[in-house]
């Protein structure tokens, strides 16, 4: 994802105004768990410490994920706007900034499926259920 | 000496509660902040509000109010279509054994929202091109821009 774009900003953590950016766009599913730390909650539930360790692992990467997004985002956006700040309009400019910013949520919410089936080989059914409670939504975003 | 002592521990003791008065009364008026998609309504309602500023040709300016008007429909669909994704997802997700195929389909099909709504983004972007004048065009777009950085203020 980081090879993307040229003006590449340091990783950075989610804020609100980058969740609204990705809301104007189309909210990315699998990052993390809403306002819950997974990494927290996976070493909080899982007992077996050699499965702990691998599955935090994985937890950690879910948690970053859309963070690890935020930086080619925000770059691909200033791309936006400069394609729409000049007067005479090239459409095909405008929409290559939108597609990459498409292709960036998807690649995110691709990578952050892989991780959800990874983190679920590292837990039993019943750790899985502790895990992602009715305070664990997918993904960052809430309207 | 105990006189002074006294008028320091009262003085202090008043401010104490005067303080807690204050910090009562500024929780119990503070409003929530607004929501994500709040905040993205409220902004097209603020560009309604520039529109009316800087289109001087009242015909042009409900031309261009029409415009915001459907992209704010478009825009509205688009966030309930999340929406409702978000939610399947998260039900889905809670399954241990749910199939993978489930979820890759709800991704695909996401993408596909997305595309649509990039093609009304640009639609809205080159219509309101067409209807304004060029200092009109750039001083809307800055308007846009300085929108989103309200967003940032607002939302950290």
């Amino acid at each position: 994802m980081s090879q993307r774009t040229t003006k590449q900003e340091p990783r950075r953590a989610m804020t609100g105004y980058h969740q609204v950016l990705i809301i104007l766009f189309g909210a990315m599913f699998f990052g993390g768990g809403g306002s819950v730390d997974i990494t927290k909650r996976v070493k909080k539930t899982v007992g077996d410490d050699v499965r702990k360790e691998r599955a935090m692992r994985i937890a950690e990467e879910l948690d970053a994920l859309p963070g690890n997004v935020v930086g080619d985002l925000i770059s691909s956006h200033r791309d936006f706007y400069e394609a729409l700040s000049s007067p005479e309009l090239d459409p095909d400019a405008i929409r290559a900034s939108l597609d990459v910013m498409i292709e960036l949520l998807h690649e995110g919410d691709e990578r952050g499926l892989e991780l959800r089936f990874r983190l679920k080989d590292q837990l039993t059914a019943k750790e899985w259920g502790k895990v992602w409670d009715d305070d664990a939504a997918i993904g960052d975003w809430t309207p | 000496m105990e006189n002074e002592t006294g008028w320091i521990r009262a003085v202090g003791l008043g401010l104490g509660v005067l303080a807690l008065g204050v910090w009562g009364t500024l929780a119990c008026s503070s409003t929530p902040p607004p929501t994500r998609a709040e905040l993205l309504m409220e902004s097209l309602t603020r560009l309604d509000d520039a529109v009316r500023a800087e289109v001087a040709d009242p015909a042009r300016a409900d031309a261009v109010l029409a415009l915001v008007d459907g992209f704010r429909d478009e825009e509205l669909e688009f966030l309930e279509m999340v929406r409702v994704k978000k939610e399947w997802l998260t039900k889905l997700n809670r399954r241990y054994d749910a199939d993978r195929a489930d979820f890759e389909k709800e991704i695909r099909e996401l993408r596909e929202g997305r595309a649509a709504f990039r093609d009304e983004i640009l639609e809205f972007y080159l219509g309101l091109r067409e209807l304004v004048t060029e200092e009109e065009y750039l001083t809307l777009v800055g308007h846009l821009r300085a929108e989103e950085a309200r967003w940032e203020e607002l939302q950290g």
